[in-house]
């Protein structure tokens, strides 16, 4: 009996965790096929790209789930993510390595780089949104400083091509999903993360050294940027060396999966699952997009006024609940008085 | 004597971090006169030329592989030979950093100023001129204002007309041959009226026109700055489309080359760097040879590139549009010999500021022509240290700015495939 329970249990998560993908396909394709006689997904290098994106998507995603779930928000994550991409890649070629090298020293360098921020931080409790504009600019300083403003071109870099493998794409992505859920589901510093998430007073005070735990937030969210970056040059080509706080440009455009998934769908299924289920939807609506054969710019407009859309409708969705719960409670109002007045 | 705790340490060191990072972000233009890229020449006495050592401040528009290039040819073989240094400006995208910048070279002691910046020029003109420091601006197009500007010295760079006809050569190579095509060009910023896309982008179709014959049946400048993916309609029935965008390039070109119907595409930017890894994936699933003309430089990635094929057998790389080289060494050069006191004969006879286009952008269509000009030994953007020597005032006073707009002109592909092989 608490097997089947168990089984009926995962069967369900997996199909909410199919749902937003699938609904946004059907409205998506449906859309493209009756006012664009087009389809969204024409060959299978369309779905290579489906996985590729919603991969670096999803990796972009759990970055921010690391710390913007407890309200910090690292705007240094995209200067993190050129930086660690830029150093990993210049170093992995000056030791003459290539290919999964060049992810491996990413990774080190996005923790280097996100523990760093995260130790300044508890260091000196600067608010995180002005720390993360400041370490922001000095971590686009250093790549654009190492790779003389050229960036570091992927295409030249030995082995790169397995990089973009989508096979490769998949493996990482599959890696990333399961080490999220043990890490955020099953260990002590999830549990601790929890904890600090709902009140760091409470957490300290049971006994969870919180600093520590908002460091080590910081260092995964760098090694997360670190893997995005990495599969994101090996596709395009290179990871460009950008100044002005313009590296958050692509990391803010993936708050939007990671709202729905943290927010929304991780009240059925595991968070982890929900951000990836959440990044899929998302990349299958861009792509939905193109076939309109919208600028940019409206494009840009439409994901946004969706993302503000949702937000809203968080923030106020209580709201419906209590209404209903009002007119409950003026019916029974009512129905009493009646009753006391035909008594 | 009071200790410092190792809390107060940490919190001291990591301000100082955060307020350097700052300081060096937070303005490009003010901050670059500061970080002054070389001193190369710094020494004054490098020149066997006779030569003032003077100092000039180049505020760049952008960084990649050519700036990085050019930088290291001004601080190097240029700035020794005509006894300059360089002052570098980080990326400046605005009239606001460009001032900031001007202002701070003038109080670090430079004697003029070049600039790519070519949607602020001549604003920065007047900037100069109150100065009191020689200008030259790197544009496509004229000045519009305050050419009479005793400081506006000159505007050197391309015409438009000279990027038309470069990718018209381009385009004819891989064209050409007679049989039937559909072309793929991709505007980049042109929707945003970034001008060097714009002229790739009009270039590219006045190719196509003379190359098939054919007559649009909408305005060329129309169908370069659509905003969205457009047809360009013809009455020859070739198919020619635009595409602008600059982001998520790869994800948004690799669907259309997925119906097969395109097999050139055209790029106003470095458009293989960008996207090989996706026009290869589609020539495999395919089957099928895409070839692809680009704007680049001579580079590791481009050399690779022209000398290995793809998975269908074909050249990996079509052709290259180099960006322009020799508009900056034009405008070192007259603005050399404005400092040496010949100012006059490098603006225009009527009293204002000289127009320079100088050498076209140098086109490359085969693996042989690249690897004859991207030797080591192969001086910056193709001129000799004696061909510069010989349109220096200071040696030849009878040089004015049509001698160096004539020294550019005749570097053609051809003339430097006889100059070099």
């Amino acid at each position: 009996m608490k097997q089947s329970n168990q089984i009926v249990r995962a069967l369900k998560s997996v199909a909410i965790a199919l749902a937003l993908p699938v609904a946004m396909f059907v409205i998506m394709e449906a859309l493209a096929f009756f006012t664009q006689g087009e389809h969204i997904i024409k060959s299978s290098l369309d779905i290579k790209n489906l996985i590729r994106s919603s991969g670096i998507s999803a990796a972009i995603a759990f970055a921010w789930s690391m710390n913007l779930t407890s309200g910090r928000m690292d705007l240094s994550l995209g200067a993190q993510r050129v930086a660690a991409t830029i150093c990993g890649g210049f170093a992995a070629t000056a030791l003459g390595l290539g290919g999964i090298w060049i992810l491996v020293f990413a990774i080190l360098f996005g923790v280097l780089f996100g523990g760093l921020v995260g130790t300044v931080f508890v260091t000196l409790r600067i608010p995180p949104m002005v720390l993360g504009i400041g370490m922001a600019c000095i971590l686009e300083c250093v790549g654009f400083a190492l790779s003389g403003g050229a960036g570091f071109k992927m295409v030249t870099a030995a082995g790169s091509a397995a990089l973009s493998d989508v096979n490769f794409t998949i493996a990482v992505v599959a890696a990333m999903l399961v080490a999220m859920l043990l890490l955020m589901t099953y260990t002590t510093f999830g549990y601790r993360f929890r904890a600090v998430r709902g009140s760091q007073f409470i957490a300290a005070n049971a006994g969870v050294n919180v600093f520590a735990n908002v460091a080590v937030c910081y260092a995964v969210a760098g090694l997360l940027v670190g893997v995005s970056g990495v599969l994101d040059a090996a596709f395009a080509g290179s990871m460009a060396a950008t100044m002005g706080l313009t590296s958050n440009g692509s990391v803010m455009a993936n708050m939007f999966p990671m709202m729905i998934g943290c927010n929304f769908l991780s009240r059925y299924i595991n968070q982890a699952v929900g951000v990836v289920s959440a990044s899929v939807a998302i990349r299958i609506f861009a792509m939905g997009l193109l076939v309109f054969n919208i600028s940019d710019a409206v494009s840009s407009c439409i994901n946004m006024a969706l993302f503000i859309a949702f937000l809203i409708w968080q923030a106020n969705s209580y709201r419906i609940a209590q209404y209903k719960h009002d007119r409950e409670r003026i019916a029974q109002a009512q129905a009493m008085k009646k009753a006391r007045a035909a008594a | 004597m009071k200790k410092i705790s190792r809390k107060q340490f940490l919190s001291l060191a990591g301000m100082s971090a955060l307020t350097l990072g700052l300081a060096a972000c937070g303005s490009s233009g003010g901050s670059s006169a500061a970080n002054a890229g070389s001193t190369a020449a710094a020494s004054g006495a490098a020149s066997g030329s006779g030569f003032e050592h003077k100092k000039i401040a180049i505020a760049w528009n952008g960084a990649n592989d050519d700036v990085v290039q050019t930088k290291a040819h001004f601080d190097g073989e240029i700035g020794e030979l005509l006894n300059l240094e360089f002052v570098h400006s980080e990326p400046i995208s605005d009239a606001g950093a460009l001032t900031t910048f001007i202002e701070n070279s003038y109080a670090s002691g430079c004697d003029a100023v070049l600039t790519n910046v070519s949607n602020a020029i001549d604003q920065a003109a007047a900037v100069c001129n109150d100065l009191g420091l020689y200008f030259v601006g790197i544009s496509s197009s004229n000045a519009a204002e305050n050419q009479d500007l005793p400081c506006y010295v000159s505007v050197c760079g391309a015409s438009a007309e000279g990027y038309g006809d470069s990718y018209a050569e381009a385009l004819t190579s891989v064209v050409g041959d007679g049989a039937e095509h559909s072309i793929l060009i991709l505007s980049g910023a042109a929707c945003y009226g970034a001008t060097s896309f714009i002229e790739g982008t009009v270039g590219s179709l006045r190719a196509l026109e003379d190359v098939y014959g054919l007559t649009y049946n909408e305005d060329l400048n129309a169908l370069a700055t659509s905003s969205v993916q457009v047809e360009a309609e013809n009455d020859k029935g070739v198919r020619i489309t635009i595409m602008p965008g600059m982001e998520d390039l790869a994800n948004m070109v690799s669907p259309l080359l997925q119906t097969g119907d395109y097999d050139v595409v055209v790029g106003t930017t470095d458009i293989y760097g960008s996207l090989s890894i996706a026009i290869n994936e589609v020539e495999e699933a395919l089957g099928k040879n895409i070839n692809i003309i680009s704007r680049n430089t001579f580079s590791e990635m481009v050399g690779t590139a022209f000398n290995s094929q793809d998975s269908t057998g074909h050249p990996a790389l079509n052709a290259i549009v180099c960006t322009g080289l020799y508009e900056f060494l034009a405008g070192i050069i007259v603005l050399r010999n404005a400092l040496d006191g010949y100012v006059e004969q490098m603006r225009s006879e009527d009293g204002t500021c000289s127009r320079v286009p100088g050498m076209r952008p140098t086109v490359i269509t085969s693996a042989e022509e690249y690897n004859v000009l991207s030797g080591d030994d192969l001086p910056y953007a193709f001129i000799t240290e004696d061909e510069i020597l010989s349109v220096c005032s200071l040696l030849h006073p009878e040089i004015t700015y049509a001698d160096i707009d004539a020294l550019g002109a005749k570097q053609t592909t051809d003339y430097l495939m006889t100059k070099f092989a």
